[in-house]
């Protein structure tokens, strides 16, 4: 016998039991004595049980998945319906297994996605402004709506050609263009300052060949700070300063890093250290870096030394095609004929 | 002393409902120390306040005390509009849509006409079922027809998402205000401190409950929200992506919010009278906002001289190179510009020292950089934080209250050192020229009660202050300037005469 079975032949005797026992005491009886009503409700409930057990059991697997709720439902109905209740469930679960539910195979919906409206963007092809074109618009133009304008237009350009830009927008009459031209400047500055900080705190943990381009990177962000034009006066020296320093750290470490060597010479040189630049030159040059690049620098600082006779015999070392160079060449021919 | 708690959302009826938005009673700074002055001045009155702010999170404890005249506040946050319950599908008013549209296309106009017809039914329609509720908005079909409409004939970009997006994000809190509107408690007056949300909700008020409504701005609200628009990268330029040509073009998203702000505010110019203005240039650009001129008058700020006058017999002998920076320590303020400037000035004057006193807790990120900025220019020695000090015991120590704003209205902080015997080196933004060189003919006559720099020049700042530390005669004749100028020009008395006069003129119309 399988266990469906069985669960229903006890219920239905224990059931059998409890009424048995209830009726044959009660019989002639206007009162129900209190201990055979116990017993009569221990009997049934585990009839109750037995039955909501079977019944639990017969159901198909989709609808038995909520087993506590399912047992509580049956046992109630069994329990608070005696015979009838569980007479009913029976019955429901008999119609149920001769009439099941018809599945329908049309379970989805074809809908097709409305399109959204949509137009291509139309991107003008013609300049409106050209670099120097944006510099005139703040200069000259009277409504303060254009300027707006030129200097939103400024976004398009290299840093290193919108500081000016930004910079003389900073003496605009009108509140709103100053004001948008200091934010845009301030974004900028923030960015390489931000950038700062976060190489500050890798050298931290840094050590050896790591450390040296930590520095170096430290030394190109203020560098880069003074060659923008986003610092001036004791600030730029300080910041140029800070560069060197780093750079100084970043040699010592890996002394045949030209790079560090060239943008050093260059800091120096800015700075108005004139000797110190011209020997970090040399190094650069030494170590690999081309003669069109370093040369110019260094007659640059003979230059300001005041040493014209090596600035003319440095201009002359360049290799013909960097002196034909179009920010070289006036100087270059200058030199050549003295 | 009264508690905030016994008066937030109390219920009580008032003379006047004073909207605020982001300032009092929970952020310190300019704006906020005025709201507290005209209460406390005008015990006469009393208040309830509609504090709006963007997220609950942003803001922290009441930054000042309870004023006794107070007798109501409730807060409300913007950016909490999209809370609420899940969506399902709505028609929507056609009607109410179809005024929606007339009120657009008035605004969108060359002239930027208001058109009062569909302006007081879209009023009476916010927030109400079968008319103009957050939900038919969000979910209506007609809501839905006319952002595609709108997107079909006007965007430049080339996103439905994004300018569908825009439109939901930037109407959401006005559903916030209908249900203010709906439920503050009986007021007779409404003024408002600025224009904006705050201006908005005013003008929802002025127009369903038929109270006078002045307005009293400080800073220029659109103006201010243009900045910020210009340069949010939360939008994304399409043609900044996709172009290669110098193109002067904006994207439409970020046109739209500029214009919506500007809308608002014509519209607030509209229902508000009258619009009272801190000084010349902040009246002309209003007249340029869409404000009508007559409607517009000047009440400059006041304080409360007989305070400040006791500080200059506390001041010592001579000009002791000590500047300070007073205010609150945000991008602002352009506290870095100080400090740099700081750096020139101490290689000239190797002992003098510059103080930055105000919080540091509104925006801490950009006090650290502060903080780095200051260490990296060797200026620990030299400068201080001082955080939040009683302004007298700094004002009689120092010879020079310097402010490198990029953005003022009306400085108190540069009375208030004038009333304490000190001069002032400002940047030119807001009124600090006409504080400074003097407004009128006859406020010209004083003379220099300090100088003017360029914004963000910490060259010319720092030159500007060591001409007044270095020579004690012009330190002087900027001092005799500074002590008659305000004395003549910028009481408190007069402040709250003018206030009072016009509170008392719009009860009577009440």
């Amino acid at each position: 016998m399988t266990g469906k079975k069985l669960s229903i032949v006890i219920a239905i005797l224990l059931e059998l039991l409890a009424w048995f026992v209830l009726d044959s005491s009660t019989l002639n009886k206007s009162t129900v004595d209190e201990w055979l009503f116990i017993e009569f409700l221990l009997v049934h409930s585990i009839a109750s049980y037995f039955f909501s057990q079977s019944l639990l059991k017969m159901l198909p697997e989709n609808y038995s998945k909520n087993k506590d709720n399912l047992i509580l439902f049956f046992f109630g109905i069994c329990f608070f319906i005696p015979y009838l209740g569980a007479i009913g469930l029976y019955t429901a679960w008999l119609a149920g297994l001769h009439w099941p539910k018809i599945i329908t195979h049309n379970m989805y919906d074809l809908t097709i996605e409305p399109p959204l409206p949509y137009h291509p963007l139309k991107i003008s092809e013609k300049t409106i402004y050209g670099q120097a074109g944006l510099s005139g618009v703040i200069k000259n133009a009277a409504n303060p709506d254009k300027r707006l304008k030129a200097i939103m237009a400024t976004r398009q350009l290299d840093d290193r050609d919108a500081v000016p830009i930004l910079r003389l927008a900073l003496k605009d009459p009108v509140d709103d263009v100053r004001l948008l031209a200091y934010s845009m400047l301030d974004v900028k500055e923030e960015k390489i300052n931000a950038g700062i900080q976060d190489l500050e705190k890798k050298l931290t943990k840094a050590s050896g060949a790591t450390k040296a381009r930590l520095h170096k990177d430290i030394a190109h962000h203020y560098w880069e700070l003074s060659y923008l034009g986003l610092a001036q006066g004791d600030v730029m020296s300080h910041v140029l300063n800070q560069s060197c320093d780093n750079l100084g750290i970043s040699i010592d470490l890996e002394p045949d890093d030209a790079g560090a060597c060239f943008e050093s010479g260059r800091v120096l040189l800015r700075l108005g250290r004139q000797k110190e630049a011209m020997q970090r030159l040399t190094e650069a040059m030494k170590l690999g870096i081309s003669e069109n690049d370093v040369l110019p620098y260094m007659a640059e600082a003979a230059f300001n030394l005041k040493n014209y006779g090596h600035v003319k015999l440095l201009l002359n070392k360049l290799p013909e095609e960097a002196k034909k160079a179009s920010s070289l060449n006036k100087i270059t021919e200058f030199w050549s004929s003295i | 002393m009264k508690q905030w708690k016994s008066v937030l959302n109390s219920r009580k009826s008032a003379d006047i409902a004073l909207l605020l938005e982001g300032t009092f009673p929970f952020v310190s700074g300019g704006v906020s120390s005025w709201v507290n002055q005209i209460i406390t001045g005008l015990p006469e009155f009393s208040f309830s306040l509609v504090f709006l702010g963007g997220n609950r999170d942003f803001y922290g404890d009441y930054k000042y005390q309870c004023p006794d005249n107070v007798v109501h506040l409730e807060c409300h946050y913007l950016m909490e509009s999209w809370k609420d319950k899940p969506p399902k599908p709505y028609k929507g008013n056609k009607d109410v849509f179809n005024q929606v549209h007339k009120m657009h296309e008035g605004l969108r106009s060359a002239k930027h006409l208001i058109n009062e017809e569909s302006l007081t039914t879209i009023m009476n329609s916010l927030g109400k079922d079968n008319a103009l509720s957050r939900e038919e908005f969000l979910y209506s079909e007609e809501s839905w027809e006319q952002i595609k409409e709108y997107y079909t004939k006007y965007c430049t970009d080339p996103s439905f998402v994004d300018y569908f997006w825009t439109i939901r994000t930037m109407h959401a809190p006005l559903f916030i205000l209908a249900k203010i509107v709906e439920k503050l408690p009986a007021v007779k007056i409404l003024h408002s401190v600025s224009t904006g949300y705050a201006g908005m909700l005013g003008m929802m008020l002025e127009r369903t409950r038929g109270l006078p409504y002045i307005l009293s701005e400080h800073g220029i609200y659109t103006k201010e929200r243009k900045i910020d628009l210009a340069q949010a990268d939360w939008i994304t330029d399409a043609s900044e992506t996709f172009g290669t040509s110098l193109d002067d073009d904006v994207s439409y998203i970020r046109r739209l919010w500029i214009r919506f702000f500007e809308g608002i505010g014509r519209l607030t110019y509209n229902s508000t009278d009258p619009i009272i203005s801190l000084y010349e240039g902040n009246r002309l650009r209003q007249i340029d906002d869409g404000a009508d001129a007559t409607k517009t008058q000047i009440i400059p700020n006041g304080i409360d001289i007989d305070r400040f006058t006791l500080l200059r017999e506390q001041r010592p002998k001579g000009v002791p190179p000590v500047l300070a920076l007073i205010g609150r320590v945000v991008p602002i303020k352009d506290v870095k510009t100080f400090i740099r400037s700081m750096r020139t000035i101490c290689n000239k004057i190797p002992e003098a020292k510059g103080w930055i006193v105000g919080p540091e807790d509104e925006d801490a990120e950009y006090a650290r950089e502060c903080h780095t900025l200051l260490e990296s220019l060797k200026l620990q020695h030299n400068v201080e934080f001082l955080g939040f000090q009683k302004v007298d015991d700094i004002l009689k120590q120092i010879s020079l209250v310097v402010l490198t704003s990029i953005s003022e209205a009306l400085p108190l902080v540069i009375l208030e050192g004038y009333a304490s015997g000190v001069p002032a080196l400002a940047t030119d933004v807001g009124s600090c020229r006409e504080l400074i060189e003097g407004n009128n003919k006859e406020d010209k006559l004083i003379g220099l009660s300090g100088r003017v720099v360029q914004i963000a020049n910490p060259e010319e700042t720092a030159i500007a202050a060591l001409e007044l530390l270095t020579d004690e005669k012009k330190w002087k004749q900027a001092q005799a300037a500074a002590i008659k100028r305000v004395e003549l020009f910028y009481t408190q008395k007069d402040m709250f005469n003018k206030y009072r006069h016009i509170y008392q003129q719009a009860l009577e119309k009440h």
